[in-house]
């Protein structure tokens, strides 16, 4: 499994853009983003989930899961994010660490 | 519009190997949209503040509430007007710089608060978790406490308190569009007037202003100053992590992207700059002359898809009204925009003249696009938004 991840917009206007070989995690790593995925029903999110005020200086992410059979992107407003893909998308900003 | 994707500045992989939080979150999971959740809350909370809609004109008004690193608006409320501190620095400075905001505004244009009604200013702090951004919702300021690993927190800097408190006063009158031009005309006046904020509280003038947009939130580790440079778009970091400040400074190098509604943090470095140059020519400080041929601009005379070379026709005839057609100050007006590759209609530097306020025809400006449509000039009588 495979995740393409990206954030611009924001304050800042500094994107972020990661990709990350979910199979080369560590077991414990990839079953908790594995949960993550399902806790957010991504396959089933709409491919775009806009907000209808956005404000000014809010960020925009692109998320690709790609799992070998699935594929499926989302574009999300922070202004319209579900909830449940909320931890997801946490996990995917958190600090650098290198691996 | 514009559909090719330069990215010259790729961040480098952020390689995550913690889960540190995913069990607190997972009882999340099943929640409904934030959206939602954000307008059910504000409305409970709202009614509770009725009482306060009578309070005279030229008043601050602040609340700061606690968002306790949920993403649920506005939170906890910490601290009203009058209150004393508590000992979160972030509520602190939010109602600080807030304040400061506020004043600058009444002082240096008479205008009371975001709407000019003395709406009140609410801010919510502790947003999300290591959330590395503050933003206008629309209604409100919200900052995060940043990652503490590359950002500070959000309410650090004066002028970043400024900048979201602006986006309030553009929404409030010329809704710049925050896509494309008008987008980062929007972005820039936030700049601009957060500048100001902060020169106006230092006791600056324009040459004494290091013109930089959040100095000291990014971490000492990056190599950067600043978010931001209105002196020196393009230069405000350098880091391996974050790549290059992005900001071009002239019209020839505008960056056509998709990304950022259209890169509105990134080319708002243009107006950034020539707002620098009219501010420096005019010597002083800044928010006395240039700040206020801005503030008549955003406030009176811009309309929501206005582009630059709108915003550079109205500054100039601003310019004009206010200190006298070919006055020092309008010169260096039509200077600044030169200076970044603009060149305002009826300025004696341009090809043709056209008559202000009207750009449309078939008139050729050298080298730009045709101006979208500002306000019908001078006297017209002032329309405001009445919500």
């Amino acid at each position: 499994m495979n995740i393409h991840f990206e954030r611009s917009g924001g304050f800042a206007g500094i994107r972020l853009k990661h990709d990350i070989d979910v199979d080369a995690l560590p077991e414990k790593i990839r079953e908790e983003l594995q949960k993550l995925i399902g806790a957010a029903a991504f396959f089933q999110l709409p491919d775009s989930i806009k907000a209808t005020n956005p404000g000014a200086d809010r960020f925009q992410y692109q998320i690709t899961v790609d799992s070998g059979d699935r594929k499926h992107t989302v574009n999300v407003d922070d202004a319209a994010m579900p909830e449940t893909l909320r931890p997801l998308v946490r996990w995917l900003t958190s600090p650098a660490q290198n691996r | 519009m514009n559909r090719r994707f330069h990215v010259c500045w790729v961040i480098p992989p952020h390689i995550l190997t913690k889960l540190a939080e995913s069990d607190e979150h997972r009882e999340h999971a099943l929640r409904t949209l934030a959206l939602g959740e954000r307008f059910r809350g504000r409305r409970e909370v709202r009614s509770a503040f009725e009482g306060l809609a009578g309070v005279p004109a030229g008043e601050k008004r602040r609340t700061i509430y606690n968002a306790q690193n949920q993403t649920t608006l506005p939170g906890t409320l910490v601290r009203g007007e009058g209150d004393p501190a508590t000992s979160d620095i972030a509520v602190t400075e939010a109602y600080d710089f807030s304040g400061a905001t506020y004043d600058f505004y009444m002082n240096a244009y008479n205008r009371n608060s975001i709407d000019g009604r003395g709406m009140r200013l609410d801010s919510s702090v502790h947003y999300d978790q290591s959330f590395d951004n503050a933003f206008w919702d629309g209604r409100q300021m919200v900052y995060g406490d940043g990652d503490q690993t590359i950002f500070d927190r959000f309410t650090k800097c004066l002028d970043v308190v400024g900048h979201e408190l602006t986006h309030g006063v553009t929404a409030a009158t010329a809704a710049l569009e925050y896509h494309g031009q008008s987008g980062a005309l929007n972005e820039s006046m936030s700049d601009v007037f957060g500048s100001l904020v902060r020169q106006m509280q230092s006791g600056q003038t324009a040459d004494q202003a290091d013109w930089l947009i959040g100095a000291g939130l990014l971490l000492p580790v990056i190599h950067g100053v600043a978010i931001r440079s209105m002196k020196a778009p393009g230069t405000a970091y350098n880091d391996p992590q974050l790549g290059r400040d992005p900001q071009p400074a002239t019209m020839s190098d505008y960056l056509n992207t998709s990304d950022d509604n259209g890169g509105v943090h990134i080319n708002s470095g243009i107006p950034n700059h020539a707002f620098y140059l009219a501010a420096i020519a005019i010597g002083g400080n800044a928010w006395e002359k240039a700040g206020k041929i801005w503030y008549v601009t955003l406030t009176q005379r811009l309309v929501p898809n206005a582009d630059f070379q709108a915003a550079a026709d109205a500054t100039f005839d601003v310019a004009g009204n206010l200190y006298g057609p070919n006055s020092p100050e309008q010169k260096a007006i039509a200077d600044a925009w030169n200076g970044v590759g603009l060149t305002p209609a009826g300025s004696t530097g341009s090809q043709v003249t056209v008559p202000s306020g009207d750009a449309s025809g078939d008139t050729a400006v050298a080298s730009t696009k045709k101006s979208k449509t500002t306000k019908p000039s001078k006297k017209q009588k002032k329309k405001k938004k009445r919500p």
